[in-house]
């Protein structure tokens, strides 16, 4: 069923393998100088300048509660776009991009706690991994507003 | 059928966006014209009629039909109001608004105007023609006369009205048959050009597309569409051929009666007809035959050979018109095109050819690794990209008229909706903005001339009997201050309520009651602009349901502005918005807080202050909770960023320069005493300065341990941001920040620096309200006021300059006084004529020394000398004095008695030394007493009384006239009293307005003249003259004001209370010459 296939842009964070559909994906960066801003949500980890273009940096080790143990400048950015609007999704390495047909998605598994479970839309099953697939609108449209 | 093959989207287009600019100022003209009256400025009247004309002219052509057909009766009146067969009432002008607003709908929605029913407003402006006609013409306008030509065919029909107005004018009608593609796109026009190359020689009464001619082509391929129309004209028929860009056989002159004129006239179906028939009027343009038209004639049934045109029936319902709506979708957005000047857009080109000029000589440069030439190229590109930038900029502002404008219609519509006469005052339309800050005014602006118009001006009858004319003002404008625009609504009305504002605000729990008592007027004003708090009594459908002035102050907030509010009880509001000319890129100071960096608005920087570790102990006062800085007389409170923004700062180790974390306790942990910045200081951080401590290198003298202070002001309050270093002011370029983070108050957005890395950009109002500012500057104002009030209050600052005569004896001089310090060489001094002189800016400066009038030391040639220069009766002076020079600002006590001498008001203690406080003008009036017009005539006065006392032998003392003087501080008022007694005054002072009042209750007739301060606790001066002034008994007496400095708008309001005059406190010379003009 080739109406199904999907690309995968796979990816780690601590010890979980995580995938996000390649066509949301822009581009791949090196964690360049990052710009603090305080007052700001907790993973909001600041904003960068992305050729002319202020971007905010969302470190998903922090909006998964997945603490890393990766030094900060050996990360990547993953860049998406949310409505018009670029993100920039901070991740600990980068793997392959994998084809899957989209039949052998599963629901996510009763047991993937509840801060995570509402990120994920399924989960895929390797010969010896799973990976996680992200619900990237979920992910930018969650974050707290925190009102000053 | 379709019409999109001959009329495009890009025609509609046009259209719409010219009707759009016509209609931006009808309102203002319509304005005028009910103004006038009967007084019909014609100019005025035709300007809308043409615009109204063109309206009809466009809309004919692509057939909308409503549009067209409200256009055109809106002409109609118009057209009798400039032959002055209607006078203009605010009824009729009602009407014509109203249209003009049903137009400007039915333009912006064309694409479904034909459906709209706009009978109402037909029936309401017929209603007009035909109230304003003489009854035999009444029919005129409901009648419609066929146009028709000579071979019977009928064109339209078109009212007789419309044929009796030209014929009134003693215009000729032509036909004019345009075949669009033959005459008009062919020869590479358009549409719109041929309309309005009509409109400028002659007036359109009809017009009509033959789109029925085309519909029955379906088949055959369509190789005309005639485009009708009717005109009326002065054009002489001869010549109406070339001036219309047509042949000859295309316009056909018609009689009066609609009948095609010239030729074999065929006798038609029976026409209407309310004029003569004989079409031969008063001149004699229309009644010849036209013989260029007979070959036309010849022509014309050839052409028409397929479709043998039916008679229409008259179809007057535009609603059901067979031209039904051609377009599918055109819907068009009106702003979201602009208008750039030609010349703009050339200049524009030239530096984009510069731009790329430089380019190319950078790019060979670098190649070559020619250095120089790189470092010239840089600089040309710099220059280059700052005009250009620049030009770019330029295309974006817009006179901010385009909001103005529509002010005058709101006032009108609600003086009449609430029954009150106002008159709305508007100046500085042309003063230009931002595009984006233009149109972000539009809501805010609306909302406070409604205010003005609603809460502000009252009805006329309360007016009158409080005084004031029947008529309320609201003054509307716009100025350019300081790099900034600032807009100003006054009013006239009765003013906000302070102390109502704040009570409202005690109640809903927005204050506590210590800030209540403690705040100053201008900030309980300023406290109606937090959310919900509106203190409209009653709610009314006019200026809406009492939504708050905070949105007008987010609004402002939103396009970088600020907003003040002044305003006195019974005499009106004035609301200040200080707006950027842009908000795309705005001059800023870079700071750094630890390893931070933000970008402050430059609008919002006051001043910096840097204040040295020595005197941070000194400098920095505690209050409460918060840390201030006295700053000239005012305390500023002091927000530290990193703080506030809970950023970790670093601490530079004095010795290694390397950074440390700074761990200083947060203000909220403190307990003791001390205040952050102390700790700072003297706090340890860290064992490595623990080893040091002793080392003798005391921190806190070190530079790096200066406190930098960033003075800004955000609206009504200022502070102090305490950062760690101040770098360059740079132009950024404001980007907004994602949509998780713009909500943060702290920041106004980021930018992008040289090297690449965000900074964000501080947001002044928003830190100061993370500091809960608004409730620091109550408690402090408190605490400052209680402090004053257990200081023995005749102690006041004063700026002093100090100065040596000689070295043992230091001297000091009021600040103010002082033009210049100029160093002078012992040897320059010249003796001229017996006067002491240096040679100075092409002239002689007069000097004179202290020693020349008092018993002081004589200065020498050892020392280092210095000329102070003063001003002293109109000329300039100079003082000789020695080094060093400084200046103070004191508390100063003087005392008057032990020092005393010529020239010496007397002493006090500065920096532990006695000081000798000099007067200038007694030591110049004793040297040169023929300088002074005022004491030779006071010698003449008292020579004369002499010789009277010695021929009447009587015994006749002049009287002493009293004069009250009203000044709060203590040196100032001996001063003034030293300067007014004499012989024939005496002073009585007293210490503030309320003092002054009381005494004048019990000697109303006393004083001769009012000498008063400004700025005095418990009652200051304003108050103290309103007082007077509104007092009978009082009448005769005029008010001096004095200052130490002559503020613009302190004079401004010092007129409207009362006072006649204001001086420069220790400008004696003047002060007194305006006593002598002034006493009784």
């Amino acid at each position: 069923m080739a109406d199904t296939t999907l690309q995968l842009c796979s990816f780690q964070l601590a010890d979980a393998l995580f995938g996000l559909d390649t066509m949301l994906v822009q581009e791949i960066i090196k964690v360049p100088e990052i710009t603090k801003v305080y007052q700001a949500p907790e993973e909001i980890i600041g904003i960068i300048n992305l050729r002319g273009r202020i971007v905010t940096i969302i470190d998903l080790a922090i909006k998964l509660d997945l603490p890393t143990e990766v030094e900060i400048k050996n990360r990547r950015i993953i860049i998406v776009e949310s409505d018009n609007e670029p993100f920039g999704l901070m991740v600990d390495y980068i793997n392959d991009v994998i084809h899957i047909d989209g039949d052998d998605l599963d629901p996510a598994p009763a047991n993937v706690r509840a801060t995570q479970g509402r990120f994920i839309t399924g989960v895929f099953r390797n010969e010896e991994q799973l990976i996680a697939i992200l619900n990237l609108d979920e992910i930018v449209n969650q974050i707290e507003k925190k009102v000053d | 059928m379709s019409m999109s093959s001959f009329i495009d989207d890009e025609t509609l287009r046009e259209y719409i966006s010219e009707s759009l600019e016509h209609l931006a100022d009808i309102e203002q003209d319509l304005l005028t014209i009910e103004e006038g009256g009967a007084e019909i400025d014609e100019e005025v009247v035709n300007r809308v009629f043409r615009a109204a004309h063109s309206l009809k002219g466009g809309a004919g052509f692509l057939a909308l039909d409503t549009i067209k057909e409200l256009a055109h009766k809106i002409e109609n009146v118009l057209d009798m109001m400039r032959n002055r067969e209607i006078v203009p009432n605010p009824e009729i002008i009602n009407i014509l608004l109203n249209s003009f607003d049903k137009l400007r709908d039915l333009i912006n929605n064309s694409d479904t105007s034909n459906e709209v029913d706009v009978d109402e407003f037909i029936v309401a402006l017929v209603g007009l023609t035909t109230a304003h006609l003489a009854p035999t013409e009444q029919e005129s306008v409901s009648n419609l006369v066929p146009i028709t030509r000579n071979n019977g065919n009928i064109i339209f029909e078109v009212p007789e009205i419309d044929l009796a107005q030209a014929k009134k004018g003693a215009q000729s009608l032509y036909l004019l048959e345009y075949d669009l593609i033959h005459d008009v796109y062919q020869h590479g026009k358009t549409p719109m050009e041929i309309i309005k190359n009509v409109m400028d020689l002659g007036t359109i009464i009809e017009s009509l597309v033959d789109i029925e001619r085309v519909g029955t082509l379906d088949d055959a391929p369509i190789n005309s569409i005639p485009f009708y129309m009717l005109i009326s004209s002065i054009i002489e028929p001869v010549v109406a051929p070339d001036f219309l860009d047509l042949p000859e056989e295309k316009v056909l002159l018609i009689g009066y009666n609609g009948q095609q004129q010239g030729g074999s006239a065929q006798e038609p179906e029976q026409a209407q007809e309310a004029t003569p028939t004989t079409e031969t009027p008063q001149t004699a343009i229309a009644p010849e035959p036209e013989p260029q038209a007979t070959p036309g004639l010849k022509e014309m049934p050839a052409q028409e050979t397929v479709p043998p045109q039916t008679p229409k029936k008259p179809t007057r319902t535009p609603k059901t018109d067979k031209t039904a709506p051609p377009k599918e979708s055109c819907k068009i957005e009106a702003p979201s095109s602009l208008r750039v000047s030609v010349n703009l857009l050339e200049s524009l080109m030239t530096l984009a050819g510069e731009m790329v000029l430089s380019r190319n000589q950078l790019l060979q440069a670098i190649s070559q690794q020619d250095q120089h030439s790189i470092k010239l190229s840089g600089q040309r590109i710099d220059l280059v990209t700052s005009e250009l930038q620049e030009a770019i900029m330029l295309t974006r502002m817009q006179p901010i008229g385009s909001v103005f404008n529509k002010f005058p219609r709101v006032v009108r519509d609600m003086s009449q909706k609430l029954d009150k006469e106002i008159n709305l005052v508007i100046t500085g339309k042309d003063v230009e903005l931002d595009k984006t800050i233009v149109e972000g005014l539009n809501d805010p602006l609306t909302h406070l001339i409604r205010n003005s118009a609603d809460h502000g001006i009252e009805k006329p009858e309360p007016r009158v009997a409080a005084g004031k004319p029947r008529a309320g003002k609201i003054d509307l404008k716009a100025y350019h201050e300081a790099g900034q625009v600032n807009i100003e609504i006054t009013d006239d009305g009765n003013g906000l309520d302070a102390e109502k504002i704040a009570d409202k605000a005690l109640e809903k729990g927005m204050i506590t009651a210590d800030q209540h008592k403690a705040m100053s007027q201008k900030e309980k004003m300023a406290l109606i602009l937090l959310p919900s708090l509106s203190t409209a009594e009653k709610v009314t459908d006019v200026s809406g349901r009492g939504v708050g002035m905070d949105v007008v102050k987010s609004n402002i907030d939103q396009l970088g502005g600020q907003i003040e509010i002044d305003s006195e009880i019974g005499r009106g509001t004035t609301i200040k918005i200080k707006l950027p000319l842009t908000l795309a890129i705005i001059p800023s100071l870079l700071v750094t807080v630890g390893e931070e960096r933000f970008a402050v608005p430059q609008v919002n920087v006051s001043e910096l202050v840097r204040i040295g570790a020595a005197q941070v102990k000194e400098r920095i006062e505690r209050v409460g909770d918060s840390e201030v800085m006295p700053l000239r007389g005012e305390l500023i409170p002091l927000i530290r960023l990193d703080l506030i923004l809970g950023i970790k700062s670093t601490l530079a180790n004095p010795e290694t320069g390397e950074k440390i974390d700074d761990r200083r306790q947060m203000i909220a942990d403190r307990r003791s005493p001390t205040t952050a910045i102390d700790e700072s200081l003297n706090q340890v951080p860290g064992e490595e300065t623990k080893v040091k401590a002793r080392s003798g290198h005391d921190r806190r003298y070190m530079a790096s341990s200066d406190l930098n202070i960033v003075v800004v002001s955000a609206g009504s309050f200022k502070y102090g941001l305490v950062v760690d270093d101040l770098h360059d002011s740079v132009e950024i370029v404001v980007k907004p920040l994602g949509r998780h983070l713009k909500h943060l108050s702290s920041y106004a957005g980021a930018t992008i620096m040289g090297d690449g890395r965000v900074a964000l950009i501080l947001d002044v109002g928003g830190v100061a309200k993370l500091a809960d500012l608004i409730s620091m500057a109550g408690s402090q104002r408190a605490q400052d006021l209680t402090e004053i009030s257990e200081e023995s209050r005749s102690k006041d600052r004063q700026a002093l300059l100090l100065f040596g005569n000689g070295t043992k004896e230091p001297c000091a001089v009021p600040l103010d006084l002082v033009e210049r310090v100029e160093q002078v060489k012992y040897e320059d001094i010249e003796i001229k004529s017996g006067q002491k002189v240096i040679k100075y800016r092409g002239g002689s400066l007069p000097l004179f020394a202290l020693s020349d009038v008092a018993e002081v030391t004589e200065l020498t040639n050892e020392q280092e000398l210095v000329v102070i220069v003063f001003t002293v009766a109109d000329r300039e002076i100079g003082l000789l004095a020695s080094q060093p020079v400084d200046t103070v600002e004191i508390k100063a006590v003087i005392d008057h008695d032990t020092l005393r001498d010529t020239g010496i008001m007397g002493s006090t203690i500065i920096k532990e030394q006695t000081t000798l406080v000099i007067d200038i003008y007694e030591l110049v009036e004793t040297l040169k007493p023929d300088w002074f017009k005022r004491l030779q005539k006071k010698d003449a006065r008292r020579k004369e009384a002499q010789r009277q006392d010695i021929t009447n032998n009587t015994d006749t003392p002049s009287e002493i006239k009293k004069i009250l003087l009203v000044e709060d501080s203590d040196f100032f008022r001996a001063q003034l009293k030293k300067y007014i007694d004499d012989d024939e005054r005496q002073c009585v002072p007293t210490e503030d307005g309320l003092e002054a009042w009381n005494w004048l209750q019990e000697h109303p007739d006393e004083p001769s003249l009012i000498i008063t301060d400004i700025e005095m606790p418990n009652m200051d001066g304003f108050e103290l003259c309103y007082r007077i002034r509104n007092d009978s008994r009082f009448d005769h007496l005029k008010i001096i004001a004095v200052t130490s400095l002559a503020a613009n708008e302190h004079i401004a309001k010092g007129k409207e209370v009362g006072i006649d005059d204001y001086q420069i406190k220790l400008d004696k010379d003047k002060l007194l010459a305006s006593i002598d003009k002034h006493i009784q």
